[in-house]
């Protein structure tokens, strides 16, 4: 399976090569490679949505499961809130900013 | 300092030369930060561009930067200058990193400035470095009119990175300056940054600095600095100027000044104006402080214009004219 394939039974984590900070509410992430920041304009935002998904990378729940917690915490169809998510969860790691723990 | 001078000189195929007085180092000043600038070789007037005069200083005890200019190249075979080693390639440049200190390479091309191949190398903090190249012979460098104290095509990765140690930055933009202190255009490309600055400039206010200003903070106060780099305009000044306002740009059919307060968002628009140095992750935090300083303190408007002019009479009804 490619590495950057979904899996909703996996678990992710924060890539430890990146760097975040909130400011203003917004959440400022900043990939790194070879231990610096890069001066390219790669530096990335998530909205509200984006950052409760974030949130919850904590290496421990499955993406099945923090799906299912967002759902609950969102009015919104469950199959696009799945969708949405799992659009997120390939973006970030195409972009190497997370990484799969198990 | 050393200086040299030079009396009257017999050469055959230039007769009389008049005196000259060289020395082998020079000081200048932008941002608060003192860099000497000490040379193999003499120094002449014509050594770096004029542009840069207006930053030069007098001699100092303790200067924040020591840089150094050697005319013979370090041996490149060693294993400092290998794949593993680099961290940044764009452009003329490739940036290595071994143990703490940075190793820069800049080659030419033929849409840059400078025209010569030279290596440096810094220690982490970038406050002591040493440039290298083979390529300038003595005539060119003592009246090379160089636009780089580090004699490649700019100093902004420099400048940009002694100022992310000094809760300060780089950004974007052009300066102009009112009568109390400065204002900072920023916005993407084409948005009219050169097109309000001149339209300002022809309504009382000056044009301190085109493409980018430093900035810096001290509590809650904060301050634009001019530098000698620029963009299609040759606009800089030697200033510090207390920052009214950071100004962000969207050309539209009306004319409007609006403040944006600190519940809307600012950091995105900062973000993009924002020039980030080529920093490892511990520096990247004193970067973001600053950025969340900057956001907390500094008024921030978005200002909406047409071609027309209008804007000025609003510029004029918040921010007084320099002159």
């Amino acid at each position: 399976m490619n590495r950057n394939t979904v899996d909703t039974q996996a678990v992710y984590a924060v890539s430890p090569d990146i760097i975040s900070r909130e400011i203003e509410g917004e959440l400022i992430i900043l990939p790194f490679q070879s231990g610096v920041g890069n001066i390219e304009d790669d530096m990335y935002t998530l909205n509200a949505t984006g950052k409760t998904v974030w949130e919850r990378l904590n290496g421990r729940d499955s993406l099945e499961e923090i799906i299912a917690s967002v759902s609950r915490e969102f009015d919104a169809p469950g199959q696009q809130i799945k969708n949405d998510i799992v659009s997120l969860i390939q973006t970030l790691l195409e972009k190497q900013m997370i990484i799969r723990t198990c | 300092m050393d200086r040299i001078k030079l009396g009257w000189q017999f050469k055959p195929w230039l007769g009389i030369i008049p005196c000259m007085t060289l020395s082998h180092s020079k000081y200048y000043h932008v941002a608060g930060i003192t860099i000497k600038v000490s040379s193999d070789r003499a120094m002449g007037t014509e050594t770096f561009h004029p542009k840069l005069s207006a930053f030069e200083t007098k001699p100092a005890a303790r200067p924040d930067v020591l840089l150094h200019h050697h005319f013979f190249l370090p041996d490149t075979r060693t294993d400092i200058f290998i794949p593993e080693n680099m961290i940044y390639k764009k452009f003329s440049w490739e940036i290595y990193r071994k143990h703490t200190d940075w190793y820069y390479k800049f080659i030419p091309s033929t849409s840059t400035d400078s025209a010569y191949t030279v290596y440096a190398v810094f220690n982490d903090r970038h406050t002591r470095g040493s440039v290298y190249t083979t390529e300038i012979d003595e005539k060119t460098y003592a009246s090379g009119r160089f636009t780089s104290l580090t004699l490649s095509n700019t100093d902004k990765m420099l400048l940009s990175r002694l100022m992310s140690d000094r809760h300060g930055g780089m950004l974007h933009c052009n300066g102009i300056k009112t009568a109390d202190g400065c204002l900072l255009l920023t916005g993407p490309s084409g948005t009219g940054k050169t097109t309000l600055s001149r339209m300002l400039a022809a309504n009382g206010y000056t044009f301190i600095g085109d493409d980018v200003m430093l900035l810096s903070g001290q509590g809650d106060r904060f301050y634009a600095h001019g530098l000698w780099c620029h963009g299609s305009q040759p606009v800089t000044s030697p200033g510090t100027f207390p920052l009214q306002g950071i100004l962000f740009l969207e050309q539209h059919t009306g004319s409007r000044i609006t403040p944006l307060p600190p519940s809307e968002n600012r950091i995105i628009p900062l973000l993009s104006a924002f020039m980030k140095p080529v920093l490892p992750k511990e520096g990247w935090q004193q970067s973001f402080d600053f950025l969340e300083s900057v956001t907390r303190a500094v008024p921030c408007y978005r200002v909406r214009f047409n071609l027309s002019g209008d804007i000025t009479n609003l510029f004029t009804a918040i921010w007084r004219p320099d002159t």
